[in-house]
């Protein structure tokens, strides 16, 4: 990428807008100080970057004298394939901003600055700060400016030098190299930690598949049985028992032991069903025995001895009531009787209280002893009326004695009756009972049958049924324990085919983890390995770098007797430390402080070396070219002339922008740095500066078509 | 005890010669003898100069014959250049002698090394020559520059990655994978691990 033209506006020393061609393999600027020479490379290195750090404020870029308060720089570039890049950057005094028409293709911010990175310097996407990035490559390897030019060799610490190279060289993109596979190893380590999980899981499951099979291994002591001889024959013995099945499955089937199992089930259910009716035979044959030899008593006997006990006792009851009637008279007379007795005698005791000599009611004489007798006949007489017994009474009490014993008779007859009644009745239910229980056993009642004979029969039949099917029970149980069998020695081998299968994938596991874990310690190795590249990539392009340094200073050869320079790097506590050293090789001596043996001349010689040396060598440089902001100051005859032809050298390989403030210096430029052939050297002359802006003359130097003077 | 080496001055002289021929400079086939007043004088051309070698046997010569050398080249310079053409300003005297110089007389030679009166000197004698090669050391400042620019940002820079590991002991061919997966934005470690499993079925 070569720099075509330039055109500034308000930008420092250019208050109006001034257009430059640039378009040449040499650009020689020259005029006096403070006419515009560095604004114009400034020009260059700011439409590029956007700062220019020596400055300081931002900015300090504005021209004082800007009618539009605005710096405005665009340069058009042209790269190899002669597409056209134009970089256009302004700034207000707060904001800039940059646009970008890359062959016709027009990008604004954000993206621009993204784009102008992609397109001239990649590295400045790898660092926190972009711009800075750039900026240091430019200073570093393009644009060599005036105050500065010694600072790579004198301010700048050893770790500032060897950071500066890094960035130059490319170092950057093994610091990003190391951190994305630092990002990818820790990434691999959480996916070998999960395959070491499942090699964990199939380690514990080959162990519980081996002791399943420990397990069955040790139950299977006993000698393997054909079950398919004996399978056939007890379902049919079971069939035929009664038990129902819509197909008998094959012993190998995985249904085998469920339908076995519910074959035993209908067996046992049957088997019990069994049982049962032969208990209900035997009950019923035993009751039937035992019934034989009782006698049903005839219930009319017992109820006519109840009637007539019945009957008697109803006319007893009724003499009764006569009796008492009559006895209730009597004691009524009595009763009245002895009232007349009891007055009488009330009568005589007052009587005898007040016997005197006459009567004091009628007070006549009378008989006093006579009538005293009399009254104590009348009060003995109310004495004994208490105890006498009236006869209707007794024959009462007579009467009720017999109405005791014709009850008593009566309630004997009637119980003896209800004795009857009830052995009628059990005997009439017993005989239901048993007629349905026969049903039930499916006897025919038959006025014929012998029942107890049928019974006996059907007995022994369901004696010898049940005992058939707990037989077969127990047999079924057998091949159930058989089929269980069989099945285990099925299981067992697929547990070792499963078993098998887990001992691979653990070994494929086992495998892969020793695999991946190789893999990991690998990079964790390189990674490592390239926490030290940097330096070592550094210290490798050093030693590129270092030849040319070496050529271009012995080009120069500013110093009789110190006439080797090198670079000096270390790697010192995780830092690259960078120094200059020049030596004497007659006499081997060196130093790595070149400033304390060379003269303020030479030490610009060895900077402009040092610096041409970084641009020539780094092939993908922002911008193909090498400005020098004024390099001839201080610089002595022969050392002058020795950069100045190696700046006809240079230009060679690189745009060349030279700048001076000495007008014969301008002149030897001019004609060292002169075109021949198809070459092209434009000089640009500051011949003054007012507010405006610079005034420039511009001349193109006339190419020498035929250089050639004497061996033509 | 090794001998020091001492070229000749035809050594010297032809040493010379195919340096700057190889560099892009004509040789000048003019008889130019008597003015030189020396055999050992070579002129050659290129686009931007006029270079003229001259050889003496000793330093004793050289410091007392360089300034008549001079004078013929600025002669020659007169007689095939104008005043106003940049090339007349364009001589380059290359004095060499195989001789080394007394410490006394190293202030001359810094003189006339200094000395850019009339065209530029570029002045070596046996302390600078120990061998042939010495001589293309003094011829730089003519030639053009020899740049070998060091591999590319970025990529390039990556590949000398492998070669530098691979002297600190990691494997060379591994260190590949990882830059070419990390180049094409590959999962790199998963990159390697294909490789060198792969690569470990072929060993088995």
């Amino acid at each position: 990428m070569k720099i075509k033209s330039i055109e500034l506006t308000g930008f420092r020393g250019f208050a109006q807008k001034q257009f430059f061609d640039l378009d040449a393999d040499a650009v020689i600027v020259v005029g006096a100080n403070g006419r515009g020479k560095t604004s114009l490379f400034d020009g260059i290195l700011w439409a590029l970057t956007g700062k220019i750090s020596r400055l300081g404020k931002e900015d300090a870029i504005l021209s004082k004298y800007s009618e539009s308060g605005e710096a405005y720089v665009s340069i058009t570039m042209r790269a190899p394939n002669n597409e056209l890049y134009i970089v256009s950057r302004s700034f207000d005094g707060k904001n800039q901003q940059l646009r970008l028409d890359f062959n016709g293709e027009v990008v604004n911010e954000p993206m621009a600055t993204i784009k102008l990175f992609e397109t001239i310097w990649p590295e400045a996407l790898l660092t926190t700060d972009g711009a800075l990035s750039l900026t240091t490559a430019i200073t570093r390897s393009v644009y060599l400016q005036q105050d500065p030019v010694r600072q790579f060799i004198e301010a700048d610490t050893d770790k500032e030098r060897f950071e500066a190279v890094s960035e130059l060289v490319g170092a950057g993109r093994v610091n990003e190299l190391q951190m994305a596979l630092e990002r990818a190893r820790n990434a691999w380590s959480r996916s070998t930690t999960s395959v070491l999980n499942n090699l964990e899981q199939g380690r514990s499951r080959l162990n519980r598949l081996k002791d399943q099979l420990n397990k069955l291994s040790s139950s299977m002591g006993e000698s393997e049985v054909n079950v398919d001889l004996i399978w056939a024959k007890w379902w049919r013995v079971s069939l035929a028992l009664g038990i129902s099945a819509e197909q008998v499955p094959d012993p190998s089937s995985p249904e085998a032991p469920f339908k076995i199992n519910g074959a035993i089930k209908q067996l046992e259910a049957l088997r019990r069903s069994t049982e049962r009716r032969r208990d209900i035979a035997e009950e019923l044959l035993s009751e039937i025995k035992n019934r034989s030899s009782m006698v049903i008593p005839d219930e009319k006997a017992f109820q006519e001895a109840f009637d007539k006990a019945d009957k008697e006792l109803s006319v007893v009851r009724q003499e009764l009531v006569e009796a008492e009637s009559q006895a209730a008279e009597e004691r009524q007379r009595q009763l009245e009787l002895r009232e007349s007795h009891e007055e009488l005698r009330t009568i005589a005791e007052l009587a005898i209280r007040h016997l005197g000599d006459v009567c004091p009611v009628c007070a006549q004489e009378y008989d006093r002893n006579n009538t005293h007798k009399r009254l104590k006949k009348l009060i003995g007489t109310a004495a004994e009326d208490k105890t006498e017994q009236l006869p209707g009474h007794q024959r009462v009490m007579a009467l009720a004695a017999v109405i005791k014993d014709c009850e008593k008779a009566r309630l004997d007859a009637d119980m003896e009756l209800q004795k009857v009644k009830d052995m009628s009745e059990e005997n009439r239910r017993w005989l239901k009972n048993r007629d349905r229980r026969l049903r039930e056993l499916g006897v025919e009642l038959d006025p014929d049958t012998n029942i107890t004979k049928i019974l006996s029969v059907l007995v022994r039949s369901l004696v010898n049924k049940a005992d058939d099917m707990s037989s077969q029970q127990e047999k079924g149980e057998e091949i159930a324990l058989m089929l269980a069998r069989a099945s285990e020695i099925a299981r067992r081998v697929e547990i070792d085919t499963e078993i098998k299968t887990a001992e691979d994938y653990v070994e494929n596991l086992k495998k892969t983890l020793k695999g991946r874990n190789l893999t990991g310690d690998l990079v964790t190795r390189i990674i490592d390995g390239l926490r030290d590249a940097s330096y070592f990539v550094v210290d490798e392009q050093l030693g590129h770098i270092g030849e040319l340094l070496q050529w271009i200073y012995s080009t120069i050869d500013p110093h009789p007797s110190f006439r080797t320079v090198r670079f000096l790097s270390d790697f010192y506590r995780g830092h690259g430390l960078l120094d200059t050293e020049i030596e004497d090789s007659s006499r081997k001596i060196s130093s790595n402080a070149p400033q304390t043996i060379l003269s303020s001349s030479q030490m610009n010689a060895l900077a402009v070396s040092i610096f041409l040396a970084f641009n020539l060598s780094i092939k993908s440089l922002p911008i193909q070219a090498a400005m020098l902001d004024d390099p001839l100051q201080s610089l002595d005859d022969v050392n002058l002339l020795g950069i100045i032809d190696l700046l006809r050298r240079v230009r060679e390989k690189r745009q060349l922008f030279v700048s001076t403030h000495d007008s014969r210096f301008g002149q030897l430029l001019e004609r060292k740095l002169r075109p021949v052939r198809d070459q092209r050297t434009v000089t640009i002359e500051f011949t003054g500066w007012d507010q405006e802006g610079p005034t420039v003359d511009i001349k193109e130097i006339e190419p020498d078509r035929e250089p050639i003077r004497i061996s033509a | 005890m090794e001998e020091e080496f001492i070229p000749t001055v035809t050594e010297l002289l032809a040493n010379a010669t195919r340096i700057l021929e190889n560099h892009g400079y004509r040789r000048v086939n003019i008889d130019i003898t008597e003015n030189w007043q020396t055999s050992n004088v070579r002129l050659f051309e290129d686009d931007y100069g006029i270079v003229a070698v001259v050889v003496y046997d000793t330093w004793g010569d050289l410091s007392s014959n360089w300034v008549d050398a001079q004078a013929s080249l600025v002669e020659l310079l007169s007689k095939y250049t104008t005043h106003y053409d940049p090339k007349s300003w364009e001589g380059y005297l290359v004095l060499l002698t195989p001789s080394p110089v007394a410490r006394q007389n190293s202030l001359e030679l810094t003189e006339i090394r200094y000395d850019i009166s009339r065209v530029r000197k570029l002045v070596a004698t046996g302390d600078d020559i120990k061998t042939l090669d010495d001589v293309r050391q003094i011829l730089l400042p003519l030639l053009p520059l020899k740049v070998e620019t060091i591999n590319e940002i970025g990529e390039s820079v990556l590949n000398i990655l492998p070669e530098l590991l691979s002297e600190r002991g990691l494997p060379r061919k591994e260190v590949e994978i990882i830059i070419d997966a990390f180049l094409e934005r590959k999962p790199i470690v998963e990159h390697l691990h294909k490789y060198r499993m792969k690569n470990e079925d072929k060993v088995d």
